[in-house]
């Protein structure tokens, strides 16, 4: 009997914000261990919860990204358990109705096939804090720097079909995220956190296999290595004519496999009730439009607009769709004037390359966009060529000249200037005696040479076109 | 509510009870649910729960942060903190 | 010492300290000495550092002394319950749970008090976590009822309407959830008010039923009751509950209110569980306002009956949860354990027994399979108990009624039987169900000597009307209300 697997992910997101979802404090990532923290958000006794408006805006903007309906007024609701990291003894989130629901996410399944998959639901909550259990110690310590910090679960629905379009439909939505502002995404620094729900059955068979929720994937790698172990475990389980167990299980990264998380049966009454400290919010119509139009332009209509518009190949689109950054930075280095294909050709090649040596990232780029269009225009001018256009941008990057002040320190703007370039050559050419006789002599060839005495001679600043111009006027043609 | 509903719900409440606390909660709770009871001769088919006053709605608050000055003193307060972190007895993971 | 003009009257208090004919310092003595001359025997307060009082006595005389004597309360002590935070005191809600916890900020209505001046005299003995109509349920000892000792002073702020029945503070500050302002008051000859839900901050309240707390001002006069109001009412952003708008003192000072009032008075308040004496005293107070100008409107509210159990399945379910937070670990007393379970355990076995049944009502009313039949019908009934009031005020201006069924009841009579607890709630449990204002103020005796409190109801934001109503009843009962000299019945 062959099985197929089907794969759900619940995405946990931090939101971009400030502050934290309900208290002032800021929201940042690190920090001294609760250095974050006030009284609200560590449920000293009297506190209440006050919503953070650009929580909810993110939250918005996440929602029209993944093409969801939106709810005009919502609640929260209090989550019941006990835990070290949540100071309340209960979660602020939504249970029953949630924000936004039933978007979808198209995302490319694998190369050159496309497939939509359907977002059930996203609604906002805040983190807990961090438990930590060093080895040795007979206790364990609690980081409440994050508890409060405002989060959006996004969950899809089981439409995935193997590891890798998990992975594909991860890295989509990641993207889809960044690109809308909504959260950095970062899987290192937990402002992306990924669990699993996975099953098998009998290949065709419309109803689903009991579901396996598998949590503590924490990389992008990992994801796959998760589900492939957590397929390949459960379709061992059936093949051996046994139940696959509802239950949860924690993916161990040093063995590569997923183990199961001991839970007493009750402890799943989260007995969810409407938070009587928070009275129904208005978000209205107005503030879901308003957020729509806000909305920055996704990847994938990027892509179809760089192609279509501008005539790039679909690689160049994708290079410069990878990171919203490196779309916003060529946009505007186009909206400065400079072509397409040009901006395409010097982001891809010279400024990528500069990051992936230096480990830079793009936000932290010293030019402007304007400043790119600069360089490139001296060089279409004859100012600077193309070698030294090359030399003249990585000093831009590295600090932040503008191209002209970044050309004169170099000293490689190019001479243009007949008369500046005459002396040179006649010295030249009064050197080169042999050099020239040849030349007389019907050895076309030995006008280059002569063109690379006189580049030596300037420096390489000469401009190669006019030396040779100035040459040809002084020797006449070749043999004569 | 029976002796074991009673410890059921001490349980998920985090509240543990003797014996003797037990059977006495068991039945006086059981007295009151009963009270209860007379919630149901009320009709209420078709009538929207209330949590607050119907008209009311929660304000946003601007995403300003505005550190509070003074956190590790609220660490501090806790039993034999473990320097910056609260300490708790260890976890069975 | 402070002459008998200026103890009967915190307004003139605070106007003779700014005329400085009497210092801050004087007025704070003057208490601390009630205190330690009555407190023995009343059990009111659980904190009081004398220091910590003539401290702020002698700062607010040094400022007076510069020529600054702005604030409506300046140099008038304040007894607070102490389920209200106050920074430099300990604030337990009369709980083990919470010995020795310093609160690291003020309530809001604190702040407010600290800001016109007034001296935070002490803090006040409450049922534990505000759960309870008698005090008895306090964690440390009961108060009593200055009346008579044998009796309770009502709860859960007893100790705040004890404190300033005997004259050992001139103004409290309580906290109503389900009468727990307005019972105490009425059982010790006071008067109590419970504001609109939102009027006053919560911020700083320590929590017991969310979307029914409100803190209350005591006093022994409507005048005094409306200068509390007037500077602890307001808008606060740290509260999402807290409304807009704030308390308008000078209508709740306005003469003519009875003139062409609609009274309604419904039937169902009269019923014969009622003891005679109050009926009595009751009735008198419907002859006065009548003979005043205005208009009895007979009208049966049928749903008053169900308040009680649908007040106790939203408190329990809101308290289960609101007490979550009480677990050793970031404050409060704890054990040492080896294991995480154990810590909880041993933790939250200093909570009372009502607080533990309170919760474990709640658990259950929350939990899977019974959220429908309990939690869920609670609020569905109660969104009708406020559509019942609303039919009513269509037809009438304020409700009037008693108090409580009987008056101040002997220590001990009814802490066995919860049920029997539960129903001193009969008349003041409606109000905070529909978020509406409620107000109790002294309108007799017993025969015994037992103070009598009749009850003003009215609609959302109703407050200062409510003041401006009983203040005109208040002026043609004329009855005698200074603090008592000393307790009685010891």
């Amino acid at each position: 009997m062959e099985l197929e697997p089907t794969i759900g992910l619940e995405v946990h997101c931090q939101l971009a914000t400030r502050s934290k979802l309900f208290c002032r404090c800021p929201a940042d990532f690190g920090g001294l261990p609760n250095s974050r923290t006030c009284p609200v958000c560590t449920a000293q006794p009297g506190t209440l919860p006050v919503l953070n408006q650009r929580a909810l805006e993110l939250a918005l903007a996440a929602g029209h990204a993944l093409r969801c309906t939106i709810r005009e007024t919502i609640k929260f609701d209090r989550k019941n358990y006990f835990y070290p990291d949540l100071p309340k003894g209960y979660q602020i989130s939504q249970f029953d109705q949630p924000l936004c629901e039933w978007g979808e996410l198209e995302f490319e399944a694998e190369k050159g096939r496309s497939k939509v998959a359907k977002i059930r639901r996203i609604h906002l909550e805040e983190d807990a804090g961090k438990a930590l259990h060093p080895d040795g110690l007979a206790c364990s310590l609690v980081d409440l720097n994050r508890a409060g910090v405002p989060l959006i679960e996004i969950v899809g629905m089981p439409d995935l079909a193997s590891p890798s379009e998990a992975s594909a439909y991860l890295q989509a939505l990641r993207r889809t995220l960044r690109f809308a502002g909504v959260s950095e995404c970062d899987m290192e620094k937990g402002s992306l956190r990924c669990d699993a729900n996975v099953s098998v059955r009998p290949k065709g068979q419309p109803e689903l296999g009991t579901k396996v929720e598998v949590k503590n994937i924490n990389s992008f790698r990992n994801v796959e290595r998760a589900l492939m172990f957590e397929i390949a475990r459960q379709s061992e389980v059936v093949a051996r004519g046994e139940k696959v167990v509802q239950e949860t299980r924690s993916f161990r990264d040093s063995e590569g496999t997923t183990v199961s998380m001991r839970r007493k049966e009750d402890a799943h009454d989260y007995r969810y009730f409407p938070d009587p400290d928070l009275p129904l919010f208005d978000v209205g119509r107005a503030r879901i439009d308003a957020a729509r139009a806000a909305l920055p332009e996704g990847f994938a209509a990027r892509r179809r607009r760089y192609q279509g518009d501008w005539g790039l190949s679909e690689y160049d689109a994708r290079v410069l769709t990878e990171e919203p950054a490196i779309a916003g930075f060529f946009d505007a280095t186009v909206a400065a004037g400079l072509a397409p294909k040009a901006a395409a050709n010097w982001i891809q090649g010279e400024v990528l390359a500069f990051l992936g040596e230096t480990r830079g990232e793009f936000e932290q780029l010293r030019i402007a966009p304007a400043a790119l269009h600069a360089l490139v225009r001296m060089e279409e001018q004859g100012e600077l060529s193309h070698q030294a256009a090359k030399k003249v941008l990585r000093r831009m990057l590295e600090t932040g000249d503008s191209a002209a002040a970044a050309a004169q320190a170099l000293d490689l703007v190019q001479i243009r200037d007949s008369g500046a370039l005459a002396g040179t050559i006649d010295a030249v050419l009064a050197a080169e005696a042999k050099i020239v006789g040849d030349y007389k002599g019907g050895k076309e060839t030995a006008l280059n040479a002569l063109l690379g005495r006189a580049m030596k001679a300037t420096k390489g600043k000469g401009d190669p076109n006019l030396i040779k111009q100035l040459l040809l006027e002084k020797l006449g043609k070749p043999g004569g | 509510m029976d002796v074991r509903e009673a410890e059921k719900i001490a349980g998920l409440a985090r509240l543990s009870l003797d014996a003797a606390e037990r059977s006495r909660f068991a039945g006086q709770l059981t007295a009151i649910l009963g009270y209860f009871e007379k919630l149901r001769e009320v009709p209420t088919e078709g009538v929207a729960p209330a949590s607050h006053p119907a008209d009311m709605r929660s304000p946003l608050r601007a995403d300003d942060p505005a550190p509070f000055a003074t956190p590790l003193e609220l660490v501090a307060r806790s039993h034999r903190p473990e320097g910056e972190l609260y300490r708790v007895p260890r976890v069975l993971e | 010492m402070l002459p008998a003009d200026l103890t009967r009257s915190a307004t003139a208090l605070a106007a003779a300290v700014r005329a400085r004919r009497v210092t801050a310092r004087t007025a704070a003595d003057h208490y601390l000495g009630r205190i330690a001359a009555h407190d023995d025997a009343v059990r009111a307060f659980l904190h009081v550092d004398p220091a910590v009082v003539r401290a702020q006595a002698d700062a607010l005389d040094a400022r007076i002394a510069r020529g600054d004597t702005a604030g409506a309360l300046l140099g008038v002590p304040v007894a607070i319950k102490d389920n209200l935070c106050t920074t430099g005191q300990p604030t337990t809600c009369a709980s083990k749970i919470l010995a020795d916890y310093r609160p690291p900020y003020d309530a809001h209505v604190v702040e407010r008090i600290r800001a016109e001046g007034g001296v935070i005299l002490g803090k006040t003995n409450l049922d534990e976590f505000a759960m309870g109509a008698s005090t008895e349920n306090s964690g440390v000892a009961a108060s009593r009822n200055p009346h008579d000792l044998k009796r309770v002073p009502g709860g859960s702020s007893g100790g705040s309407a004890a404190a300033v029945a005997a004259g050992l503070a001139p103004l409290a500050l309580g906290s109503d959830t389900g009468g727990s302002v307005r019972q105490p008051a009425a059982l010790c000859g006071i008067v109590g008010h419970r504001p609109t839900y939102g009027a006053l901050s919560r911020h700083g309240l320590i929590a017991f039923a969310s979307s029914l707390d409100q803190v209350g001002p005591m006093a022994l006069n409507l005048e005094d009751c409306t200068l509390l109001m007037a500077v602890i009412a307001g808008h606060d952003s740290r509260d999402s509950t807290s409304r807009p708008g704030g308390f308008d003192a000078a209508a709740a000072r306005r003469d003519d209110a009875l003139s062409g009032l609609r009274i309604g008075v419904p039937a169902e308040y009269h019923s014969d569980a009622l003891d005679p004496e109050v009926r009595a005293a009751v009735r008198q107070l419907e002859d006065l306002a009548v003979g005043a100008g205005a208009r009895l409107v007979p009208l049966s509210m049928p749903l008053t009956p169900y308040a009680i159990p649908t007040y106790y399945l939203v408190v329990t379910s809101e308290a289960s949860s609101n007490l979550a937070r009480f677990d050793g670990i970031r404050y409060g007393p704890r054990d040492e354990q080896q294991e995480l379970a154990a810590s909880y355990a041993t933790t939250r076995r200093r909570f009372g027994d009502e607080v533990k049944r309170r919760i474990m009502l709640g658990t259950y009313a929350l939990s899977a399979g019974y959220y429908d039949a309990y939690y869920k019908k609670a609020l569905q009934v109660r969104a009708r108990i406020g559509e019942e009031f609303a039919r009513a005020f269509a037809r009438c201006d304020v409700l009037l009624g008693p108090t409580t069924p009987t008056p101040a009841f002997p220590l001990g009579e009814k802490s066995d039987d919860p049920v029997q607890m539960y129903l001193c709630d009969v008349f003041t449990a409606p109000a905070p169900l529909a978020g509406l204002p409620a107000l109790s103020m002294p309108c007799g005796k017993s025969k015994a000597g037992l103070p009598i409190g009749a009850q003003l109801q009215g609609p959302t934001g109703a407050d200062a009307r409510l003041f401006a109503v009983a203040r005109a009843l208040e002026r043609r009962l004329a009855l005698d209300l200074s603090p008592l000299e000393a307790p009685r019945g010891a």
